[in-house]
């Protein structure tokens, strides 16, 4: 298990707005779907430009996930939204607080078209109570 | 101003026009698509809509301010399309204005194209479009060309309430929705719909640009997903996945 990076939760609400994204570190935040189920939470994250999977890191302790990905290509925009400035994207970053521990050692990952899939086996034990 | 308005910005002269729906959904597939045929097809802006219910912004494009929400023309073919989300708030009158707009345009039909989130899209290669319509002759063409027609299940957000206006207004009401990631933009959904959407009336626009760009469209359209995502939640779109009670 790879020591987890230093990142700062949720990156994107520490920028201004709300924004999703910091054009001076060149990071996107990905959009994110999350699922609580019975006996795991699933996270789809969604990243296009990533075509490799060797180019996505995830890292997992039992209550946090961090993801981070390099992008293919290095998207350039030259007049980025109002600020009307050159900005340039090459990663994405993201962290999550999980509402529930984890077994990150049975957790699964899964990764096609640009799309991170994450199946994390919940800690927590459950006892079947008989009905009487 | 009150509610919400169509500004005519030039003459719209159209003998009984189609008018195309894409508006701010599941998959953001009808704004994806109908822009992909507005540029394919190179129709001519001629009007927009606004409402002081509506978000404070203006967008510009080449230096020229404009209208989020637009209309679009091409001979009989009308095109309704927003590039920002809207409020739950702004849904109802915008979509009773949609629908009395084209009544009053003499419309032939009003299509929505829109998407239905799946699960397990990850694994799906080419969407599935369902079809739904206030006609009867319209659900035998869905039949007829092989779509699926939505048979039971409930439709939330603005395509539900055109869906619902339609009827009263005696207006042929056409919904087509592929099977799309919920909470993503979706141009493979999106082209789908297209294709769908050619065998009712022919727009005739070929999809490959629209897949090769799909990277693209899937990453400048991040910030408006999370938007529509936060609104359609509002708006209650989960109780598109349960089942109505007359279904027992």
């Amino acid at each position: 298990m790879p020591a987890q990076k230093r990142m700062p939760i949720e990156p994107a609400d520490t920028w201004s707005y709300g924004v999703m994204w910091d054009h001076i570190s060149g990071c996107l935040e990905p959009l994110t779907e999350f699922h609580d189920k019975e006996t795991e939470l699933m996270i789809r994250i969604d990243m296009p430009c990533v075509k490799r999977k060797a180019d996505v890191e995830v890292n997992l302790t039992e209550d946090t996930v961090a993801i981070e990905a390099k992008m293919n290509r290095v998207v350039q925009y030259e007049k980025w939204g109002t600020f009307q400035r050159e900005a340039k994207f090459f990663r994405y970053s993201k962290m999550f607080t999980l509402p529930a521990k984890i077994d990150p050692d049975h957790s699964k990952a899964r990764f096609k078209d640009g799309i991170l899939e994450l199946h994390l086996p919940k800690k927590e034990r459950r006892y079947s109570v008989k009905v009487e | 101003m009150e509610g919400v308005t169509i500004v005519e910005t030039e003459d719209i002269k159209a003998k009984k026009p189609v008018v195309l729906c894409g508006l701010p959904d599941i998959g953001l597939i009808g704004i994806i698509a109908v822009s992909h045929i507005i540029k394919e097809l190179n129709m001519k802006e001629v009007g927009y809509v606004d409402s002081d219910i509506f978000p404070l912004i203006v967008v510009f494009h080449h230096g020229e301010p404009t209208y989020p929400v637009r209309v679009y023309q091409k001979d009989n073919l009308l095109a309704i399309f927003a590039e920002t989300a809207l409020s739950p708030e702004s849904v109802h009158p915008l979509s009773k204005v949609i629908v009395g707009w084209a009544k009053e345009k003499n419309s032939s039909l009003l299509v929505s194209l829109g998407g239905i989130g799946v699960p397990n899209r990850i694994d799906i290669d080419t969407p599935r479009v369902y079809g739904a319509s206030n006609s009867a002759s319209l659900r035998e063409s869905i039949k007829k060309y092989e779509i699926p027609v939505m048979e039971e299940g409930f439709l939330v957000g603005p395509y539900a309430l055109m869906a619902k206006l339609s009827m009263h207004s005696d207006l042929p009401n056409l919904l087509l929705m592929a099977e799309s990631y919920p909470q993503y933009p979706d141009p493979g959904a999106a082209a789908a719909v297209i294709s769908a959407l050619n065998k009712f009336v022919p727009v005739n626009v070929d999809t490959k640009s629209l897949i090769q760009k799909s990277e693209e469209i899937r990453l400048n359209a991040r910030e408006l997903m999370r938007k529509t995502s936060e609104n359609m939640q509002k708006m209650g779109k989960s109780q598109e996945y349960e089942l109505p009670l007359m279904y027992v």
